[in-house]
């Protein structure tokens, strides 16, 4: 029975190396968070959030940085997930089965992936360059082209998810199509399509790139919508790359503050999903 | 089926316009997806064409960057992008492979749920604080030893030698190409594993009914059935280690230079874009800078459409 | 139901045992094939569903036995312990014993490779494996045995003469498995489960996915490879059961009802639920 002794030492070698895969895997993603954990606490105060950003050397908090993201990434969720349910009911309602829609769904599977920089050079050319200055709408645009793809896809998905005898059943009562889609496929998708748009705002939560040249960033406390506005993930950008360790300890807060924002908003995605009566 | 029916029934004329309303505003705005990528492609050319007029061919393959002067070339952006993008999927795929292959068929049920969900939360962590752990933590930790042990044994091979020369920085391609695969990782092992689980089971049953062994069932049948799926997964990978910005601009050390050394800085053409455009003046550096985005879209473009390809060309296989 | 131990003389003789022993019919001759197979009662548990219930049966070599009863009666589950496929899904927990050879392979301690290498199994649907006709047949082979290139040629020529196939693919042997049709496919994989010389043969539904003629080759076959193996035959198909078996074991709700030779289940079964299902009066 040598050959076979072989084939277990073989078998019993590949499991132990993926465990061990494992093992580093979970290694390194913990020492992420212990990090983040451990340093970001540290900065951790009411400052935070009730002081702006400091000058080099003196103390402060993220106060204007914290405003500017939910600000951002408020509207850009505003704009996003309209446009991203309606194509997403296109692709789903009207163009199943057609060539039309087959691109549409790829392209759209493209934008999901393409790098989230040069979103914002696009944002850049469209807008900064129009205007003439960066601005916090210019932020929120291109937030919004990243969330759209997200929204479209999980629109897509959950509506096809929606029984057809359902549909059929709301025509064979005289329901115009667009009765029908809005009271009975959007309300049978609701939770999907929402947990759908919950994983849109996680995902530009963080986004760093696409604000660097739109809504570039703001040392003090701006609500207009027409100039730099500050936000989290710029700052952290620019304070983590500094040499002042209060402004380093800033930002590990901020990562602190991101990173839990975004896991909550995930968890309760997962959460909202599971109550949903079509996925599984 | 929907359609006919719904077609056939018999409105009111307003409803009917309602109907036709509705359809074109869901048209227009899947359209309008059309559109932004177009408008990308679009704008990212237009801002690019003066750089592609002044330098040519040359652009590609040159590798001055000097904003003084003006002179600029986008090999060494590129070459730091590929060699990045490079050792991430080197480091990441057997990782990956291997946390799938411990899921999937080794992991006992209570633990398989939450690794699960712990890889998707991960895949959702924000690539900026992956960059914060590499730039504090992880390159003064390869600093004090990785970069020192391969710089005594690789480093005194002839030929190999040439890779791990000089002094351990901490930072450099060999850094971001490391975060880049911490990053992916998860990434790459949510995909994999949702390729792995088409497999029929009554197929793996067969297989173990014949007495393989697990790393045989995975090997013979789970891997040639998911092979396109695979493949896509790391192209998927690969598509967001070539865009990633923000893990890979902290450690990269930004250095428009082609070292021969893996441990010496670099610089990708995301990160140039993050360290620069914001402070880029003249004409023909701002164009530059489009045109080397425009270059990593064109890549990104290629490797992605290869990847949806390849697993839309599995989900056809599976639904049969 | 079926407990071995009871010393009532009305229990129904399910058991290796009282078959032989009390209710040998006087009509004919004592079965002296050996018992390959002794089922000894056996549960079966799925998370908190008791899908077997006390299970005691013998499986005879050289013979064919059918498991017949209505949908989630447990025959399919019965099958899949007797290779401990079930294994695979930690949720499912077995307890009894299943003798083969006199081996329980039930015992923690079993090496379940080579456990399944010794039974083959064929499932409801064929299960080519993605590769070629000829790899499909030699991959078992190759798992056990190193042979020359020609030795294996021989051997998987054997399998799929043996298995009624070998005409029909002979000139195409390097052709995907999946090319086949699927009763085609259905004998490619009976021949991958014979090629490795198993002593028993699990057939799970196997011609529940074909159409008729290809049911009748698959039955000619089971028909045929009978002089070799001890084969367990799971069908939802009574006159498969009538056709192609020695005994039938007609289970229902997880318990044996009644086991015995076919031809006195179909004829004069004993147990009025029996008599309710083979004459379809019965769910």
């Amino acid at each position: 029975m040598n050959l076979y002794a072989r084939r277990r030492s073989t078998n019993t070698l590949v499991l132990a190396l993926s465990l061990g895969a494992t093992a580093i895997g979970v290694i390194a993603l913990a020492a992420i968070l212990w990090t983040l954990i451990g340093e970001g606490i540290a900065g951790m105060s009411l400052a935070l959030f009730t002081q702006t950003t400091p000058p080099p050397g003196s103390k402060g908090g993220l106060m204007n940085a914290i405003y500017g993201s939910l600000i951002m990434t408020g509207l850009a969720t505003l704009i996003g997930t309209p446009v991203g349910i309606l194509a997403g009911t296109y692709l789903s309602e009207y163009a199943r089965h057609n060539k039309l829609g087959e691109v549409v769904r790829f392209i759209n599977d493209l934008l999901l992936s393409a790098p989230s920089i040069i979103i914002g050079l696009f944002v850049y050319e469209l807008m900064v360059v129009r205007m003439g200055h960066f601005s916090a709408w210019a932020g929120s645009v291109a937030l919004a082209i990243i969330v759209i793809p997200v929204v479209v896809r999980t629109s897509e998905n959950m509506l096809n998810l929606v029984p057809i005898a359902l549909r059929e059943a709301a025509a064979a009562l005289g329901a115009p199509k667009w009765k029908v889609v809005v009271m009975v496929s959007y309300r049978a998708a609701l939770q999907g399509m929402i947990t759908g748009v919950m994983l849109a705002v996680a995902r530009i939560a963080g986004e760093t790139a696409p604000l660097l040249f739109t809504a570039l960033n703001n040392q003090f406390f701006s609500t207009n919508m027409n100039a730099p506005m500050a936000n989290l993930p710029v700052v952290i950008f620019q304070f983590a790359l500094s040499p002042y360790t209060d402004w380093q300890s800033l930002a590990l807060a901020g990562a602190l503050l991101i990173t839990i924002a975004i896991l909550i908003l995930n968890i309760l995605a997962r959460m909202v999903a599971s109550w949903s009566s079509f996925t599984k | 089926m929907a359609d006919i029916a719904l077609k056939e029934t018999r409105g009111k004329p307003f409803q009917n316009l309602f109907d036709r309303v509705f359809h074109g505003t869901t048209w227009f705005f899947a359209m309008l997806v059309l559109a932004i990528l177009g408008g990308v492609i679009v704008s990212l050319l237009d801002g690019a064409i003066p750089a592609f007029r002044t330098f040519g061919w040359n652009f590609l393959v040159t590798s001055n960057w000097n904003p003084v002067t003006e002179k600029f070339g986008a090999l060494p952006a590129i070459y730091g992008t590929l060699v990045t993008s490079a050792i991430a999927m080197v480091v990441a795929v057997p990782i990956a492979f291997g946390i799938t292959i411990f899921i999937t068929e080794l992991c006992p049920p209570w633990l398989k749920r939450s690794l699960s969900t712990a890889i998707e939360l991960l895949a959702a962590v924000p690539s900026i604080i992956y960059g914060i752990w590499g730039l504090f933590v992880f390159a003064p930790f390869l600093q004090e030893t990785l970069q020192p042990l391969l710089i005594e044994t690789l480093g005194e091979i002839p030929v190999i030698g040439a890779l791990f020369d000089g002094p351990p920085l901490g930072i450099g391609i060999l850094t971001a190409g490391l975060i880049l695969a911490i990053m992916v990782l998860p990434f790459i092992s949510a995909v994999m594993r949702d390729v792995f689980e088409t497999v029929p089971p009554m197929l793996k049953e067969s297989a173990y009914g014949l007495g393989c062994t697990t790393w045989e069932v995975v090997w013979n049948v789970v891997l040639p059935f998911t092979r396109v799926g695979v493949i896509g997964a790391v192209m998927l990978g690969l598509g967001r280690a070539l865009g990633e910005t923000m893990a890979v601009t902290f450690v990269i050390g930004n250095a428009h230079r082609i070292k021969a050394s893996l441990l010496a800085p670099g610089t990708t053409i995301s990160a140039t874009l993050a360290n620069e455009f914001t402070e880029a003046t003249g004409e023909a550096y701002i164009s530059t800078l489009f045109a080397i985005g425009f270059i990593l879209f064109v890549i990104t473009l290629m490797v992605l459409v290869v990847a949806k390809l390849m697993l839309m060309r599995l989900q056809k296989q599976a639904g049969n | 139901m079926t407990d071995l131990s009871s010393p009532s003389g009305q229990t129904r003789p399910l058991t290796f045992s009282s078959v032989t022993t009390s209710m040998a019919r006087p009509e004919k001759a004592i079965d002296t094939a050996k018992v390959k197979v002794e089922i000894k009662d056996l549960h079966f548990h799925y998370k908190k569903f008791h899908a077997l219930k006390g299970i005691n049966l013998p499986l005879r070599d050289k013979r064919v036995t059918a498991f017949i009863g209505p949908s989630g009666c447990g025959k399919s589950t019965l099958l899949r312990v007797l290779n401990r496929i079930y294994g695979l899904y930690p949720d499912q927990v077995a307890t009894g014993q299943v003798l083969v050879d006199g081996k329980n392979i039930l015992d923690p301690g079993i090496d379940l490779n080579l456990l399944r290498a010794k039974i083959g199994m064929v499932f409801q649907k064929p299960t080519p494996f993605p590769m070629s006709i000829y790899d499909n047949v030699s991959f078992g082979i190759r798992l056990y045995e190193k042979l020359s290139p020609s030795d294996l040629d021989e051997r998987v020529e054997q399998a799929l003469r043996r298995a009624a196939l070998w005409d029909e693919v002979k000139d195409k042997l390097r052709q995907s498995g999946l090319s086949l049709s699927g009763g085609q496919q259905q004998r490619l994989c009976i021949a991958r489960g014979i090629a490795v010389k198993p002593e028993i043969l699990l057939l799970d539904e196997p011609a529940s996915a074909l159409d008729p003629i290809s049911t009748q080759r698959i039955e000619e076959l089971i028909a045929e490879l009978k002089s070799d193996y001890c084969i367990a035959i799971v069908t939802h198909n009574m006159q498969q059961a009538a056709r192609s078996s020695d005994y039938t074991a007609f289970m229902y709700l997880g318990e044996l009802i009644e086991f015995d030779e076919t031809e006195a289940i179909f004829t004069r079964p004993k147990k009025k639920q029996t008599e309710d299902y083979i004459t379809g009066r019965f769910g």
